[in-house]
């Protein structure tokens, strides 16, 4: 087991790859994370973090056909590996251990 | 795509290989075909085809800042649990926006400071300016080829004369062709794919009976074709009917010339225009820009409408040739020495002629306009630094005004690495400011020059307007704008950037927080002592170049010409052969002359064939003289010129020997001569010539009656050609000058000139009719305008650096105040306190001064080209340079010292 859990980016590009299935790749996965945080993140950003997420077994990645849409350029997919999905759950399960008992209320933003 | 869907698709942004490689290898195709797709299936649809864009390339810069940081911190050890990614996107967006706030304070700024932020940006504009106007002159003249398709397999082939020692020159000279050997250049060789001649001609073109002069080359059929030129309108020469030779009269039309006198109208074509009174049919209309090869051009005309000269040693034809495709330029020249042996053997001479030939692109341009464009180049380039040295010194200065404040800043923890760099943020954001407005600028004078008639003015003709008119903000043109705003704004941003990060803050808050007591040990900065020294020097060497063309410029006007140009005005006059005949001509001129003397302003008035700085030229050889016979090309070349009786006295030309033309020459006469006293000391250079005959072409045992002093013809520069005179009525001519000397001033005669002129003919168009001074300033134009360039430029440099010293001198009176105050208190003189304010900056000057001396004698032999009478190295000039230097100095402190000698010490005292 290489972490205990995933930093926030590398957490979120896992999410989006899970949701978009078949179809992630760097396009996808950017426009998925901008959707859900309101936040537009780079595609420069994107790239190392995938690497580095290969690297930890959790995406595997392959190349596609060039597509003249991308001005004759391959695309490349990526998906979730086994370890990877593992990795999703457990975190979520981390998650909602801290969350368990507490209701977020909407004026004070805690209640127990 | 629907059919309602009618809009053309944008194409996507492209992404140059350069650009793409700031990219990592790794990611760069997925990273650029991510965009593009995005871009396409998204964004663009959405946004609209502009914001698209700039989404597009936001998001390029995004992609290779943040790509940067997360391969930086990919580096460092990673502690297991710090999140990276996120870290990385934070210190990738952190930098952009410690940027942004660097670009807003530099803003704020200048807004608080308006005048110190607008001289630097003013002065950034005119260096960033000039330097890009000039780089695209020296672009389109020296690194683009010709704007013609195919240009390097253009060529310009020329005749080489023999060697000649006289002529001073280890290189054969190029001539032009005549037509027989041209023949034998089209019938012999295989190396051209077409050839095809030129040469320039005056004509009187009218339409509707307005007369005008105006020039025209007069050209092969396939002239047009092997220039890639394509009329706008009709036709070129090459499509025409072939063997229907009643179809040659006709001609195309410059654009320029159409659309001012014919209204742009292209009903023109197919219309008849009178040249020189014969009809021309118009079948041709060129796009604008192109003015001839040889000739500043309005119109061309065919060959085959045009007699030849089937004269072997006439040379007038041009010759400009197209490569076949496999032929190399080394083959071309093999094949161009074989074809040099046939002409000779064929033509033969005392010494071999051959034949050579050049590519196109080499052939643009005199050295003299390429060198002086150059020396342009260099001296901008020269201004530029000087300038970035000069706003270093006033940013420096202002730094350590502020360093109180600064101290106080990077004590709070805004770091050194952070005070560099907004300092140098600070230098780009200027540099950048005048960058954009001096490429505006640049654009601007590049109109301006496009549109001016202003090549034309300065005596470029034909291949070089088309050069020049080429000149153009190009890519090029632009990626040299944008280094040397960076550059530049790393130059003169660096050194203050440096000190400020270097600051010693311990000091400076102590400074503030308490008073020095006269240590006199003040916070001089050794970076501001070199920026001064260098600023002293660089100046020095831009002052002595000024003052060495100035000196030029004085030396040209007081040289001895020969004759006498003042109060002189010159009309041109030409007669059509279709209008006068023989007789007609020399009554006509008889008259124009009688006229103009009779005016009571008219002091004297001549006619001549070719008049002094008009440009036109006769030349001949010498074929007899006394007893000597010389054949074909061996007898001294000569120009020759057919003048009216009082040509002498009207150009105040001494007559040295015997006696001038008087009235016993006539036509009937014995054929008469005058010599120049360069054309007497070649000939006959031990004895008299007076009474001995000459032939020249065109004048046969002419017997030398007299011998007048030498004349500057064309370029005042130049030595004086022999010169052979004969009289108007002997040697008449149809076209020439005339030149009438006013009592009072030479414009006062031109009404009355006009007005005979149009009594005589009303139909005779008069294109030349000015003061002969005029036509000689038109000749020192390029030193003079270099000249008015180089001071102004030194005027602004010497501006900006008094402002500097002055900002240096303030800033050592305003730390010393007290301790100044105090010393006057004492009783310290006057001269004493100056000293201590001003000799440090003064010392730094005045080595700056000595080593600007040293730097110049390198640096102003760039300039020998444009000087005349003047050495590169003037001694008299450099003193003159380090005098004005060092008095500016001096008076650039003089205002922050006169406050220092008003200092009240009570004051001073009381404030402690």
């Amino acid at each position: 087991m290489a972490r205990s859990y995933l930093g926030e980016f590398e957490h979120l590009i896992l999410l989006s790859i899970m949701r978009l299935g078949d179809d992630a790749y760097g396009v996808t996965i950017r426009r998925e994370i901008e959707r859900h945080t309101g936040r537009s993140v780079s595609l420069g950003a994107i790239y190392p973090a995938l690497d580095r997420l290969e690297e930890k077994g959790f995406i595997d990645s392959h190349v596609g056909e060039p597509t003249p849409t991308r001005g004759g350029r391959a695309k490349r997919y990526l998906q979730l590996t086994p370890e990877g999905l593992d990795m999703l759950v457990r975190t979520r399960v981390i998650i909602q251990s801290f969350w368990e008992g507490f209701e977020p209320s909407s004026e004070t933003g805690m209640s127990s | 795509m629907s059919g309602r869907n009618r809009k053309v698709q944008p194409i996507p942004p492209r992404v140059p290989r350069w650009l793409a490689a700031l990219l990592p290898v790794r990611h760069r195709s997925w990273i650029v075909g991510d965009l593009i797709e995005e871009y396409e299936s998204f964004i663009l649809p959405e946004r609209g085809p502009r914001r698209a864009r700039i989404w597009f390339w936001t998001h390029f810069a995004r992609s290779v800042v943040t790509n940067r940081s997360a391969q930086m911190k990919k580096r460092i050890r990673r502690d297991r649990s710090t999140d990276h990614s996120a870290e990385v996107q934070r210190t990738g967006r952190a930098f952009a926006e410690s940027l942004l706030t660097d670009i807003r304070f530099t803003f704020r700024q200048i807004l608080k400071n308006p005048g110190f932020g607008l001289v630097i940006v003013f002065t950034l504009t005119l260096g960033i300016g000039v330097n890009t106007l000039c780089f695209s002159m020296v672009e389109s003249i020296l690194l683009r080829p010709l704007p013609f398709p195919d240009p390097d397999r253009l060529a310009r082939v020329s005749l080489l004369m023999p060697l000649n020692p006289a002529s001073g020159s280890a290189e054969p000279g190029k001539m032009v062709w005549s037509y027989p050997k041209y023949r034998l250049l089209r019938e012999s060789q295989q190396i051209f794919e077409t050839t095809t001649t030129y040469y320039r001609s005056n004509m009187i073109l009218s339409e509707m009976g307005e007369p005008g002069r105006f020039e025209g080359e007069i050209v092969g059929d396939e002239y047009f074709s092997i220039l890639g030129i394509v009329p706008e309108y009709g036709r070129d020469f090459a499509t025409e009917v072939d063997g229907d030779h009643s179809r040659d009269q006709v001609i195309i039309l410059g654009h320029d010339l159409w659309e001012r006198h014919f209204g742009g109208d292209p009903d023109i074509l197919g219309q008849s225009v009178l040249l020189d009174s014969i009809p021309f049919t118009v079948v041709g209309i060129l796009p604008k820009g192109f003015r001839g090869l040889h000739t500043s051009a309005d119109f061309w005309i065919p060959q085959r409408s045009q007699p030849v000269r089937e004269i072997s040693y006439w040379h007038q034809y041009h010759v400009i040739a197209r490569l076949r495709p496999d032929v190399t330029w080394e083959g071309a020249q093999a094949a161009m020495t074989v074809l040099g042996e046939r002409i000779e053997a064929a033509y033969p001479s005392d010494e071999p002629w051959g034949a050579t030939l050049e590519p196109l692109n080499e052939y643009r341009f005199k050295p003299d306009t390429r060198t002086m464009i150059l020396v342009l180049f260099a001296i901008t380039g020269f201004v530029l630094l000087l300038t970035c040295v000069n706003i270093a010194n006033l940013l420096l200065s202002r730094s350590m005004s502020r360093q109180s404040e600064l101290a106080v800043r990077t004590s709070l923890g805004a770091g050194r690495g952070r005070l560099f760099r907004q300092t140098l943020t600070e230098s780009l954001t200027l540099s950048v400011l005048g960058g954009v407005a001096g490429l505006l600028l640049s654009g601007v004078g590049l109109l301006v020059l496009r549109n001016s008639d202003i090549f034309g003015r300065v005596g470029l003709k034909g291949i070089e307007i088309v050069t020049f008119k080429a000149m153009s903000l190009n890519t090029s043109v632009l990626i040299f704008t944008l280094v040397i705003t960076v550059l530049t704004g790393v130059l003169f941003g660096l050194l203050p950037a440096l000190w400020v990060s270097r600051m010693n803050i311990a000091s400076a808050l102590r400074a503030r927080g308490r008073r020095v007591a006269g240590t006199g040990r003040v916070l001089r900065s050794g970076s501001q002592g070199v920026l001064i020294f260098l600023e002293s020097a660089l100046s020095l060497v831009l002052l002595a170049g000024a003052g060495l063309l100035i000196r030029t410029l004085i030396q040209l006007a007081v040289i001895d010409l020969g004759f006498d140009p003042q109060r002189l005005l010159a009309a041109e006059i030409s007669l059509s052969r279709q209008e006068y005949n023989a007789s007609a001509v020399e009554r006509f001129q008889a008259q124009i002359i009688e006229r103009a003397s009779g005016y009571s302003l008219s002091e004297s008035v001549a006619f001549c064939e070719n008049a002094p700085f008009t440009g036109g030229t006769r030349q001949s050889r010498v074929f007899e003289a006394g007893d000597r016979q010389f054949d074909g090309e061996s007898g001294l070349l000569v120009e020759w010129n057919s003048v009216s009786t009082e040509y002498f006295r009207t150009l105040d030309i001494p007559v040295l020997q015997g006696r001038s033309f008087s009235s016993t020459d006539w036509a009937g006469a014995p054929p008469v001569a005058i010599l120049s006293q360069e054309a007497a000391n070649h000939l006959w250079p031990d004895e008299n010539c007076i009474g001995k005959t000459i032939s020249i072409r065109g004048l046969e045992s002419a017997e030398i009656i007299g011998i007048v002093g030498d004349i500057r013809r064309d370029r005042i520069e130049d030595s004086s050609d022999p010169v052979v005179y004969a009289h108007l009525l002997q040697s008449p001519r149809q076209s020439g000058f005339l030149l009438a000397r006013s009592h009072t001033r030479a414009v006062d005669l031109a009404p009355a000139i006009r007005a005979a002129i149009h009594e005589l003919d009303p139909n005779l168009p008069l294109t030349t009719l000015g003061p002969m001074t005029d036509l000689i300033a038109d000749e020192t134009w390029s030193v003079r305008s270099m000249t008015l360039l180089l001071s102004i430029l030194t005027l602004v440099v010497l501006g900006l650096a008094s402002i500097g010293l002055y900002g240096v001198v303030s800033g050592i009176i305003r730390q010393r105040t007290r301790e100044l105050g105090i010393r006057i208190a004492l009783g310290a003189s006057r001269h004493e306190v100056i000293r201590s304010v001003m000799g440090w900056p003064l010392l730094l000057s005045a080595l700056g001064v000595l080593a600007g001396i040293a730097l110049s004698t390198v640096c102003t032999r760039v300039l020998v080209s444009l000087l005349y009478g003047v050495p590169a190295v003037d001694p008299v000039t450099l003193i003159c340079a380090a005098a004005i230097l060092l008095a500016t100095a001096v008076l650039s402190g003089f205002l922050p010292v006169r406050r220092v000698l008003r200092i009240d010490p009570i004051e001073t005292l009381r404030t402690e």
